[in-house]
């Protein structure tokens, strides 16, 4: 059974329709990108994945490790094993990093009808991935996000990915932003985080991530529809052409 | 009031009781400073006759003084700072307060502020109370305060080189409650103050903190977490009238159920006060259609060269934040608990301020 599976997704925000019949289907092990010009879909794509209020789904089916996500809470989507690292992180003034993780991580402890852990734990727990990450152990004492530069906003992403130990992890831009040393370690994250029973479906305009962490499929979206599928090689073709060739292949 | 005959302070002497009745005026009803609370509900409501048997307040640490305004170390004093440091003229409140105490008494500091600080608890009472509160010059005094339902009457000076560091706390409470505080800070003194307040019929606090020497610091933060039918109003203000001091205040508040928040945060900076750095910032949640928030910022410079910044805000949970959490697998109603403990953690900073508003204790800081 594939881990993600989306067949046929028309997606509506306010009256446009922004999605109009997307399919992907991905498989434990795998890794994949979704390209695609700004406006074509793609943050849509995830955010409806994920369960943000006003994408409504028209018409289509979302399902994750045979679950369907539609009628899901985020929260419940989150329990079933699926993470959205946010392209934009949020702010959340006065909630500590390591007070955020924490309750996050007991909250699935307490789905999965385990204890939670104890501070002394789950504080030893997190400065080992920390320093196993490079992070820098202060970031867990700040606020969730607050006064953090772009590449560190994007770092507390992988962290909380590598915290969740998701099923499905979808990176949203998650390199937009960052310099050559903090996508490094955004790339070893990601590395890190990958074995043959989850997946990673990395969004992305630059074929540069992809040096890094080598995707097993790379999709073109256009216009709210997989236009071009392909192997890594498809994203070393887009760099060079930009997508104007797919453009009038995918024509009215 | 009640139908017993009035003890007019035994304190004042015939010319002071007649001239506060004579200089006392009622505030002009649903104008400030009384726009959103009434003048009257509160005149009514707030029957606490001076209450005889209380005890003064408990100290720990040496280093205080601590004694009614006729004992033999404080009754110079009180004679000249009671009524002096607080200008009432036309406060009805006030003058009630000034001609119900039967009694009043004063904490003063003695202890030099390279030692270890002495800490005074006031303690909560519905009685009318007049307190006096003097810090001397270069000592320091921590004071904690609780009020709950009474007609209390705080005038406090900070002599030069002094420190106070001051806690209230305002738990919830059924009655009406009034409390007035004036400061008069004084060259290179320091006055620190929190105040955290949940639920009461009715709450009005005065603040007024006066700089009246050159290179003060004074910091004022607080919160509220308001439910139910709670009104909260609070009246800051803080007038610089000497150089090169700074003031710092900040408050938040989370209003929820038909709770009503009032906060009126006034800065002034009189022509003799160039040099002042002065900000304050009220920031507001509510969390209910029926809530209602009245904030108002105000700022008033009348010196050249100052660097100052005044802001209020009222608003909703914002949906965004909850999504982020709630996709970290946080449930809905556990986000927006996080998130609102997190807005007043802001302004929290030590425990029991923590267990007043009913936030958790800051644990899990990774240190």
């Amino acid at each position: 059974m594939s881990l993600l599976e989306v067949s046929d997704l028309h997606v509506r925000v306010a009256d446009r329709e922004i999605l109009n019949g997307v399919n992907l289907e991905v498989n434990p092990g795998e890794i994949h990108a979704i390209m695609g010009p700004n406006g074509s879909g793609k943050s849509t794509l995830t955010n409806t994945i994920a369960g943000q209020e006003g994408y409504i789904v028209e018409n289509g089916d979302l399902r994750l490790n045979g679950t369907n996500l539609v009628e899901l809470e985020p929260e419940e989507r989150s329990y079933a094993g699926l993470f959205l690292a946010f392209q934009y992180p949020v702010e959340i003034p006065g909630v500590t990093n390591m007070e955020f993780l924490k309750t996050a991580v007991d909250s699935h402890r307490k789905q999965r009808g385990e204890t939670a852990l104890s501070s002394v734990e789950f504080i030893k727990n997190m400065r080992a991935l920390v320093t196993k990450l490079d992070f820098n152990p202060e970031f867990l004492k700040r606020g969730v996000n607050e006064s953090f530069s772009g590449g560190e906003k994007k770092r507390n992403e992988i962290l909380q990915m590598l915290c969740l130990d998701p099923k499905v992890a979808l990176l949203d831009e998650t390199d937009s932003g960052l310099d050559i040393d903090a996508l490094q370690v955004v790339a070893k994250g990601i590395n890190e985080f990958r074995d043959s029973n989850n997946a990673v479906v990395l969004v992305t305009h630059y074929q540069r991530l992809l040096n890094h962490v080598v995707p097993d499929y790379v999709h073109v979206l256009l216009n709210g529809t997989i236009v071009k599928s392909g192997d890594a090689s498809l994203a070393l073709d887009l760099e060079r052409m930009g997508y104007a060739w797919l453009e009038q292949d995918s024509g009215p | 009031m009640t139908s017993q005959p009035v003890k007019i302070a035994p304190w004042l002497d015939a010319k002071q009781i007649e001239q506060t009745i004579e200089n006392t005026r009622l505030p002009q009803p649903r104008k400030d400073p009384w726009k959103y609370t009434s003048v009257k509900q509160v005149l009514e409501r707030l029957d606490n006759p001076f209450d005889e048997t209380n005890e003064l307040p408990a100290q720990n640490g040496s280093g205080v003084i601590i004694g009614d305004f006729g004992a033999p170390k404080i009754s110079s004093l009180a004679r000249k700072h009671v009524n002096q440091i607080a200008n009432n003229s036309n406060n009805v409140l006030a003058s009630l307060n000034l001609l119900r105490a039967q009694r009043g008494y004063a904490i003063v500091s003695s202890q030099r502020n390279d030692s270890v600080c002495p800490m005074v608890h006031i303690p909560a009472s519905d009685s009318c109370e007049r307190i006096l509160i003097i810090v001397q010059e270069y000592t320091n005094l921590e004071i904690l305060e609780h009020t709950t339902g009474g007609n209390r009457f705080i005038e406090c000076l900070i002599l030069p080189g002094g420190q106070l560091v001051h806690r209230r706390i305002q738990p919830v409470t059924t009655h009406v409650e009034y409390n007035s505080l004036t400061v008069n800070v004084m060259e290179n003194s320091s006055y620190k103050m929190m105040q955290y307040s949940v639920g009461a019929q009715l709450r009005r606090n005065d603040i007024v903190i006066n700089i009246e020497g050159e290179g003060a610091r004074v910091d004022v933060s607080g919160g509220w977490k308001l439910a139910d039918t709670s009104h909260l109003d609070t009246q800051l203000a803080v007038n610089h009238r000497a150089k090169g001091a700074t003031s710092h205040q900040k408050f938040h508040g989370v209003v929820g159920d038909s709770a009503r928040a009032i906060f009126n945060g006034r800065i002034y900076i009189a022509r003799n006060a160039p040099k002042t750095d002065a900000h304050l910032q009220n920031k507001n949640i509510a969390t209910s259609d029926g809530a209602a928030i009245f904030t108002k910022p105000e700022l008033e410079i009348y010196a050249d060269d100052v660097a100052c910044s005044h802001g209020a805000t009222s608003g909703q949970l914002d949906e965004q934040q909850i999504f982020y959490l709630r996709t970290r697998g946080i449930p809905d109603d556990r986000s927006r608990e996080l998130i609102l403990d997190g807005f007043l953690a802001e302004i929290v900073e030590h425990d029991e301020g923590a267990s007043v508003l009913g936030i958790q204790p800051r644990k899990v800081d990774g240190s």
